[in-house]
């Protein structure tokens, strides 16, 4: 009941008449996006005006669906020329093969990276004495999360033939970005729900569109059941859309969800397999919170959210290291994420197209404005986000 | 509930009433567990959401098997497999006398389903001889996840509010957040001793200082020397020196020498110097299993 974001509440109604500030606190113009606003029915007739931008997305839905078309056969030409490459570097499978599908097993790729034919470290060698680190079940664990990163794959290109958009998705995921900042959640709890919601976007295929904020925050109410301590109570969902959706809405479709996705909420996070890398790769706090901001952009792009947690994972530290100090994509670092620079190399250049995008779409920057935060090490400033090497990544890939 | 004939009451789990039941086709004797959806609540219990979840991807011959999940209108409906009786109850038949095979037996079992479930980032947090289910076959099996959850490495702060005290370890009783699956070990540990002395538990105590005080007296009080950083943990309190009074041949006089030394290596109050459950099956202790059960 004593939930993080109740006592925000309760803290702002000591300052004074609790409905003004909460206001304040929970309806400010960043938190009630028009845009979802108007995806829920009940708000519709009440804000006449932001029918007319729904009118909009349609129209830019036309025409991105007509752009996807287009660099799609541009992405075919580009990857079979990575796939070139690789094949002359490193024996193996090509790029978006092992990338995107999960043909793969783990085992195979164990095998592939054995640590006899790399320098690998034993990174856990030291870790014996704290047990925060289960260094006993490290391997175990992560080989496990492999496996069952690859039992429920989000397909490319999922939405298409949906009512859904890729833009409603990004606005939902980016309103979701700041509910969960607010209710002060584990950044567990909010890759989660971005997980759970694209399955079941993808399960469900005839969602409504005044029905998706309601898949948004019954996600992250889900989530917050399996991963936080004290999960916010269901009214807060439903105050948060601004009573768009009532409780029993939010009941009703949390049972939804969880048939649909099985009970299938276990699914592996890119914040488990960063942590994995960061460890391998020994680096530092900077590091580790840039890779963690080039993953959390990521969360909102609808392109990205085929890719498995692992490879997003091990893309961002990769891409971090090079932007931070031109580092090494080691021996050690192939071998405990199990992917190779070059393998990567296309996931980076999305990513950093991501970033390019990040600095020019003025809108739906929630991840970029929570990262120019103390807490975030203002990481989101950083200067070598704007470094001629992300532009000239990005424009090797077929974002831009 | 058209599928299943409900027998009758077997008990409470964490959130709901337990049923036996049989399934009208396949005449499959099951164990349904219910847990009711009020549209005033807060929907599906996390505890049960975080049981199905979790019980869904541990499918082991020592981890009580989740058959299915029903829905309907106002309720949930957990389909499990049957066991014949909890390790409770076994207890009670005992009449103190428990053949020392056995007791190596279910050890071991409980050791191997533990390893499956660290192995799968999932800590029971709940070890206690009723949530341990045993069959006429001699197989035994762990239930109850309720307050089980999944971790991720480094783990970060769960709970404290976990496992039923006589089986808690001492820095969960100081309030500790940040453990890990020594956190079962400990139970284990505690459940090994209860196992041995045919049900009679090995640390009952009546509140938390009664149970630290217990385990003290037993173990002796661990320092700062044995246990780094006990005494920054959030309820540190500061008890006295005991020395051990008892040995553990002394409360545990069935247990075979192999068997206290296993027993002695799972009751480590320092949490990162506990045995862990591979280690455990690994114990010259288990050497001469029956391999029918090692194998089964």
């Amino acid at each position: 009941m004593p939930l993080r974001a109740r006592q925000q509440l309760n803290m702002v109604e000591q300052n004074g008449g609790p409905r003004k500030v909460e206001a304040k606190v929970f309806q400010g113009p960043t938190l009630h996006r028009a845009a979802l606003g108007e995806m829920s029915n009940r708000n519709f007739s009440r804000h006449s005006l932001k029918s007319m931008k729904s009118l909009d997305i349609v129209k830019q839905e036309a025409v991105s669906v007509v752009g996807l078309k287009r660099y799609s056969g541009k992405e075919n030409v580009q990857s079979s020329v990575v796939v070139e490459k690789v094949k002359k570097e490193v024996p193996k499978e090509p790029v978006e093969d092992v990338v995107n599908s999960s043909k793969m097993e783990v085992d195979e790729l164990v095998v592939a990276f054995s640590s006899q034919r790399l320098n690998v470290e034993d990174i856990d060698a030291q870790d014996a004495s704290n047990p925060q680190l289960v260094s006993e079940y490290v391997c175990d664990i992560y080989n496990y999360l492999r496996s069952l990163e690859n039992k429920s794959p989000v397909q490319y290109r999922y939405l298409e033939g949906q009512t859904v958009t890729h833009k409603m998705r990004l606005i939902l995921v980016d309103w979701l970005v700041q509910v969960h900042h607010r209710f002060t959640l584990t950044q567990e709890t909010l890759f989660l729900t971005v997980g759970i919601l694209d399955r079941y976007l993808q399960k469900e295929r005839n969602v409504p569109r005044n029905k998706i904020q309601l898949v948004g925050v019954t996600a992250m109410f889900i989530a917050s059941k399996f991963e936080e301590m004290v999960c916010p109570d269901v009214g807060d969902f439903s105050y948060i859309t601004d009573k768009a959706y009532t409780k029993r809405e939010i009941l009703r479709m949390e049972i939804d969800i969880l048939k649909k996705l099985e009970f299938n909420i276990s699914i592996p996070l890119p914040l488990h397999f960063l942590r994995r890398n960061s460890k391998a790769g020994m680096v530092d706090s900077k590091h580790h919170t840039l890779a963690k901001y080039l993953m959390e952009l990521c969360l909102p792009e609808y392109t990205m959210c085929h890719y498995k947690a692992s490879v997003i994972a091990a893309a961002a530290l990769c891409l971090t290291l090079k932007l931070l100090d031109g580092g090494d994509w080691n021996d050690t670092l192939i071998y405990h994420s199990t992917y190779t620079e070059e393998q990567l190399m296309p996931v980076m250049c999305k990513m950093a197209a991501v970033v390019v995008k990040s600095r020019h779409n003025s809108k739906h920057q929630a991840v970029r404005e929570k990262y120019e935060a103390i807490k975030f090490m203002k990481i989101s400033k950083l200067p070598e986000l704007k470094s001629d090497m992300i532009t000239r990544l990005a424009e090797r890939s077929a974002l831009t | 509930m058209q599928k299943y004939e409900k027998l009758e009451k077997i008990g409470e789990g964490t959130y709901g009433t337990v049923f036996k039941a049989k399934n009208r086709e396949t005449q499959e004797i099951v164990a349904l567990k219910r847990v009711r959806l009020d549209d005033d609540d807060e929907g599906v219990p996390s505890s049960a959401l975080r049981e199905i979840c979790l019980l869904k991807e541990l499918k082991h011959k020592n981890i009580v098997r989740l058959h299915d999940v029903l829905h309907s209108d106002k309720k949930l409906t957990l389909v499990f497999e049957h066991c014949d009786q909890d390790l409770k109850k076994y207890f009670d038949s005992l009449n103190g006398e428990i053949d020392p095979d056995i007791v190596k037996s279910f050890m071991f079992q409980l050791l191997r389903g533990l390893e499956f479930c660290h192995s799968r980032n999932v800590l029971h947090r709940d070890l206690k001889p009723q949530n341990l289910l045993i069959n006429k076959n001699g197989e035994l099996k762990l239930a109850d996840f309720g307050l089980a959850r999944a971790f991720g490495i480094p783990v970060r702060c769960y709970s404290a509010e976990v496992v039923t005290l006589w089986y808690r370890p001492p820095d969960v009783l100081f309030g500790a957040k940040l453990y890990n699956t020594s956190i079962d070990m400990w139970s284990a540990g505690c459940i090994f001793a209860e196992l041995a002395n045919a049900g009679r538990p090995l640390f009952p105590g009546s509140d938390v200082d009664d149970q630290v005080k217990r385990i003290f007296k037993l173990l002796g009080t661990p320092t700062e020397d044995t246990w780094m950083g006990m005494t920054s943990l959030p309820d540190y309190k500061t008890f006295p020196l005991y020395q051990p009074t008892m040995t553990l041949a002394q409360v545990c006089p069935k247990l075979s020498s192999k068997g206290r030394d296993l027993l002695q290596r799972l009751l480590i109050c320092n949490p990162s110097a506990r045995m862990n459950a591979e280690d455990a099956m690994a114990h010259s202790y288990f050497s001469d299993l029956s391999p029918s059960i090692r194998n089964v």
